[in-house]
């Protein structure tokens, strides 16, 4: 068992790595001094590009969401656990059949435009989510109105039960359920929301595109009074300013780090991990993100045919391919597993994930009648582990007898071709963690590589539908079995992304979204 | 002279609207779409195809070729898909960095380039001239962003006397500014230094050789005072010509550069417009660059004309 | 960069005012020959062929030199540094950049080549038309201003994102870059001929203008454009460098010196042999060039020697 043999380092590995950061950090703030909190200072924060857009709902683009984190708030947010914790939110009520959600909301939540919060702006705001977003959508399914009941209160009604619905208001990853002034939504009718004013800790100040954004303490804010737990609870805005600067060519991010150019770097490439463990001026953190997939056309082609499915995956050594994709062996693990380590992760379909078994493709093969038509694998180096992964994938899969065009092209084409069943077999792309099994969007029989299945439809509406832990935990264990038997997609195993800060930078809670409110800045 | 900057400026005309036509179709054609490069990697391809309604990318290519040019005729250059703002804004905001990068490689271009092509001319056909030479001819044979590289480990990384990378305004903090231009500049100015350097080296040998020089020689003035007083005014009408080329030169150089020190110019706005579609920004960039291009042009070959009387027409 | 150096732009302009001594008869072999004792008189040229010959010839034998083959990877010898086993160090496949710089070394070659050959065609047939028939001159060069009128690299970039990525398109478009140069340096040349004796002297006897052009035209464009070619050679393979590093040239899995410097940009910091080997290569090559390039304009234009 390859994945074996390889377990017991990488966890000794994993281990050694957080204890080393934790011994770092401990280092740096030592118990009883630099511990309390100082206002003031610039925090500049180097990201990996310069957002489309600040507003929340309009796109999926994750630089988006985690500015729009520190502008915006939600209804709800995800504890450390990645359970609903409520947000403006102050209590809620659900029914006992699960249809009707009834949420009172906190009354001192003020807009930075000076305005308090009623819930006419939670309207608002939440239906054009659903009307906007892919996952907005899919929740709205199931709703049947949202509804404002005095100054206060919001009820959503339901058409039936739905067990992820709080999860889904929670969402900071992507296309965040952030509630705005009603004016506000009604300005952007169709389009793109134009004034950037949020409830959150740090208030939009000025954008000068490619250059940066600023983001400055907004003193008006209401935060809650319990304490902080992962991306919710009490929130303190401790830096004046939050200046994010897009910074595309990652080695510029590192070393503008190093020379203090800025005090965060997102997305550093995982070789510099080496480099810098040792070094005490800088805090290197890890976050696991999610997985490289290569998806198949299930719609036109020579993988609408399971057995080359089975023929491609089967053909597939990870270890090497992960190696070369993301570096250092810390920063990834070889897993089956559909969802992040927690109350979701299973390893069932490790049988089939990383055979590494030439004789078995070669034999499936055979039986599919593959004739050599060449398969067009589209990927792109604008993520550089995705062309990496395709890269060191092409010849094991030569190896068995496949023949491979591999088509390299930048993210606005492959985005567009992915689209078109008729001009493509295999595309690289990455799935981030979600929160909730059913808030993936490339189960979707919609989503580019059309898996149309029944088995799966009904196992994920009984998902929707069961509210008890151990039953959805068995219904998806029964999917992800049905994943590994049908492969849809190949799962190449999770991977994390390295970022890195300043020793300064106190207070920071490393988790999948950055965020900087309770951070503060020590002196230097 | 004033009928040969009429005719110019008409033949620009001419020129800009081959250079408009040839952008907007290659635009066109171009692979790729702006409207999922916006909407993120979750989005849903009915989305997508909504917001290529919203932005009119359905069209056909006559009906938005003509509003465009139309527009542009009202100097207008539309609006940027991604940035959400007019391109004549983008534009501007990273007109600055770039202006500035340009000048301050002009500044090292011209400032080692001549003074050591004169030396070279002086001193022509001994070490120090062979050793501009070979210095020059390295110079010219350096891919520009590699070079760039390089000076960023050097000063910035091992040595860590200089800003690896950004861009400070100059309003902000002047001297910053300049720090933060200085690898850059030099990354550009270097390799333009090296034809710099050349051209002045043979434009003095050329005058130096001429008879009037002779005769300055024969009265007995000084070394100097022939070189620099009446040499080197002679060479500089054919250096000044060259200077413009370079100019323009320098201006596609930093486009490249701009990448590696990750400054905010028109390169860098170019370079990412292009990954991002955004079409409207790249064919303003693409024309105003050319407009540049053509008018440095011209102002170069009026000077030729003022500086020297020789020539009559061009 | 992609840029020709102003030096070019500088030697067309007096080129149209070149006196017409200059001119020679196709016949006149003796200045051929005198033209190669000065060439290899000079000390430069002999080191710009040896230059240029050893990462040339090491390209072509690439298959006998190479330490592994050029793809193989070993995912447990990643970002090695420069050793007796990689004597360039590895890459982040833990390929070996030895080996890979001389496969790389064909086809920055091939690519710079075939651009550089498409556009002293492209451009002689250009130049040739234009400055022979006047009529058609003013089109010709028109559409050759309005190429002339983008910077090199903004063109570059603007037809590489309308015909989309591709060794084939890269060619395509360094030729586009370069032809409006040769086209120019061509016409101003037959500009000259066209009012010589011998022309009108073939012209008075009844040659047809296409024999007239290719045997008494063509031959005494060839010195400058020998010399005009060796430079774009060397700016075409720079140019594959800048546009492939940008990220808009060549697909990553055709390793050009240009992906293979690319690939490395990550690595700038913690593994500097990825960028300056394949860099080293650039330069050597393109040195090899342009002593090779100085030499021939010094060797068959007199009048230019020094420049």
């Amino acid at each position: 068992m390859k994945c074996r043999r390889h377990e017991t380092p990488r966890s000794w590995i994993r281990v050694l790595v957080i204890a080393a950061v934790l011994i770092a950090v401990g280092a740096l703030t030592p118990a009883g001094l630099a511990q309390a909190p100082v206002r003031g200072g610039v925090l500049r924060w180097g990201v990996e590009a310069e957002p489309p857009t600040l507003d929340p709902h309009w796109t999926t683009v994750s630089v988006t969401a985690q500015i729009a984190n520190h502008i915006f708030e939600t209804l709800f947010t995800l504890d450390k656990d990645g359970n609903p914790l409520p947000h403006l939110v102050d209590r809620f009520t659900v029914s006992p059949d699960g249809r009707v959600y009834t949420l009172d909301l906190r009354r001192d939540v003020r807009f930075h435009n000076g305005r308090l919060m009623t819930s006419e702006d939670v309207v608002a705001s939440i239906s054009r989510w659903g009307r906007v977003t892919a996952a907005g959508k899919t929740v709205f399914t199931s709703v049947r109105s949202v509804e404002a009941e005095g100054a206060n209160r919001v009820i959503i009604r339901l058409t039936e039960r739905y067990g992820p619905l709080l999860i889904a208001l929670a969402n900071p990853f992507r296309s965040i359920p952030a509630v705005m002034p009603a004016e506000i939504v009604r300005e952007a009718g169709e389009g793109q929301v134009q004034r950037f004013i949020g409830s959150g800790p740090f208030q939009f100040t000025e954008r000068i595109p490619d250059r940066h954004i600023r983001l400055t303490r907004f003193a008006n804010y209401a935060a809650r009074s319990d304490s902080p737990n992962g991306y919710g609870g009490r929130r303190v805005a401790y830096v004046d300013e939050i200046r994010i600067i897009p910074v595309p060519e990652q080695p510029t991010r590192v070393s503008g780090l190093e020379t203090g150019l800025y005090d965060f770097a997102n997305d550093v490439n995982p070789d510099m991990y080496p480099r810098f463990r040792a070094n005490p001026n800088f805090q290197i953190f890890m976050a696991h993100v999610g997985w490289p997939i290569a998806m198949f056309n299930k719609k036109e082609g020579l993988f609408t045919d399971r057995t080359m499915r089975q023929a491609f995956l089967a053909a597939l050594n990870m270890e090497p391919l992960m190696r070369v994709a993301f570096g250092q062996p810390a920063f990834y693990r070889l897993t089956p597993s559909l969802m992040p380590q927690g109350a979701w992760y299973s390893e069932v379909g490790k049988e089939q994930y990383n055979q590494a078994n030439p004789e078995r493709a070669r034999t499936l093969l055979r039986q599919a009648g593959y004739t050599g038509k060449p398969v067009r694998w589209i990927t792109t180096q604008a993520y550089e582990w995705m062309y990496r992964i395709a890269a060191g994938a092409r010849p094991q899969l030569e190896a068995v007898g496949f023949a491979l065009d591999l088509q390299v092209l930048d993210w606005a084409t492959l985005a567009q071709r992915r689209a078109n069943p008729a001009l493509w077999d295999v595309f690289s792309t990455g799935v981030v963690n979600a929160a909730e099994p059913t808030d993936d969007v490339y189960f979707s029989a919609n989503w580019p590589g059309w898996w149309v299945d029944e088995r799966k439809e009904g196992l994920l509406k009984q998902l929707g539908q069961t509210l008890d832990y151990r039953q959805r935990y068995k219904l998806w264990e029964d999917f992800q079995k049905h994943w590994w038997q049908e492969v849809p997609a190949i799962n190449f195993g999770h991977y994390s992304t390295m970022r890195m800060g300043a020793s300064r930078v106190r207070g920071y809670a490393n988790l999948r979204m950055p965020f900087f409110w309770n951070v503060w800045l020590a002196a230097r | 002279m004033v009928e040969l900057i009429a005719r110019r400026l008409l033949s620009l005309v001419i020129v800009m609207s081959v250079v408009g036509v040839i952008v907007f179709t290659l635009m066109y054609v171009a692979p790729g779409d702006p409207a999922v490069v916006m909407l993120g990697p979750e989005a849903s391809p009915d989305d997508v195809a909504r917001l290529r309604r919203q932005l009119g990318l359905e069209q056909p290519l006559v009906v938005q070729l003509g509003r465009w040019a139309f527009r542009v005729v009202q100097g207008e250059l539309g609006e940027s898909i991604f940035l959400n703002q007019p391109v004549t804004k983008s534009i501007a905001q990273r007109a600055e960095p770039t202006l500035a990068l340009t000048l301050l490689s002009l500044v090292v271009a011209v400032g080692l380039g001549v003074p050591f092509g004169i030396i070279s001319a002086v001193r022509a056909g001994t070490a120090v001239d062979q050793a501009f030479a070979t210095l020059a001819v390295f110079g010219v044979s350096m891919p520009e962003f590699w070079l760039g590289i390089n000076l960023m480990l050097l000063f910035g990384q091992y040595l860590g006397v200089l800003p690896v990378a950004g861009y400070i305004p100059l309003l902000e903090n002047p001297l910053q500014w300049l720090r933060s231009l200085v690898l850059p500049a030099l990354a550009i100015g270097l390799v333009q230094s090296a034809l710099i350097a050349r051209i002045t080296r043979s434009a003095m040998l050329d005058v130096l050789s001429q008879d009037y020089i002779r005769t300055a020689r024969a009265k007995g003035l000084l070394e100097r005072v022939v070189v620099y007083r009446h040499a080197l005014r002679n060479a500089l009408v054919q250096v000044v010509t060259v200077i413009g080329v370079v100019l323009a030169v320098l201006l596609s150089g930093a486009v490249v550069v701009e990448t590696v020190f990750n400054i905010p110019g028109l390169g860098r706005l170019l370079v990412t417009s292009v990954l991002r579609r955004d079409y409207p920004v790249i064919q303003g960039v693409a024309l105003l660059v050319s407009v540049i291009y053509v008018l440095v042009s011209l102002v170069i070959d009026v000077l030729y004309v003022y500086l020297s009387p020789k020539v009559k027409y061009l | 960069m992609i840029d020709p150096p102003p030096t070019d732009s500088a030697s067309m302009r007096p080129a149209a005012t070149r006196p017409p001594s200059r001119v020679r008869h196709p016949e006149d072999r003796l200045q051929w020959q005198r033209a190669w004792k000065r060439l290899w008189k000079r000390r430069v040229v002999a080191i710009g062929f040896l230059v240029f010959g050893t990462v040339a010839a090491a390209s072509l034998l690439a298959p006998w030199v190479q330490r592994f083959p050029p793809g193989a990877m070993s995912s447990m010898d990643r970002v090695a540094p420069p050793s007796a086993r990689y004597w360039m160090g590895t890459d982040t496949y833990g390929r070996d950049i030895f080996s890979r710089i001389l496969w790389g070394g064909r086809l920055s070659y091939l690519i710079g080549a075939g651009a550089a050959g498409t556009a002293m065609l492209v451009g002689t047939v250009v130049g040739l038309t234009a400055g022979y028939h006047q009529h058609l001159d003013n089109v010709l060069m028109r559409v050759m201003d309005g190429l002339m009128a983008f910077p090199p690299i903004v063109l570059a970039i603007t037809m590489l994102a309308g015909l989309g990525q591709g060794a084939r398109n890269v060619v395509i478009t360094l030729a586009v870059v370069y032809t409006p140069r040769v086209a120019r340096l061509v016409r101003s040349s037959v500009l000259v001929l066209r009012e010589e004796p011998f022309v009108e002297a073939a012209r008075a006897i009844g040659l047809s203008d296409a024999l007239i052009v290719l045997r008494h035209i063509l031959p005494n464009c060839i010195s400058p454009l020998i010399v005009q070619g060796t430079f774009i050679f060397a700016y075409s393979i720079l140019g594959e460098a800048a546009l492939s590093f940008l990220g808009v040239g060549v697909p990553p899995f055709i390793p050009t010196w240009g992906i293979i410097l690319s690939e490395g940009r990550l690595y700038t910091t913690i593994a500097p042999w990825m960028t300056v080997f394949p860099g080293l290569a650039i330069f050597f090559t393109v040195l090899g060039m342009n002593l090779i390039g100085d030499g021939l304009r010094d060797a068959l234009d007199p009048r230019l020697r020094g420049l």
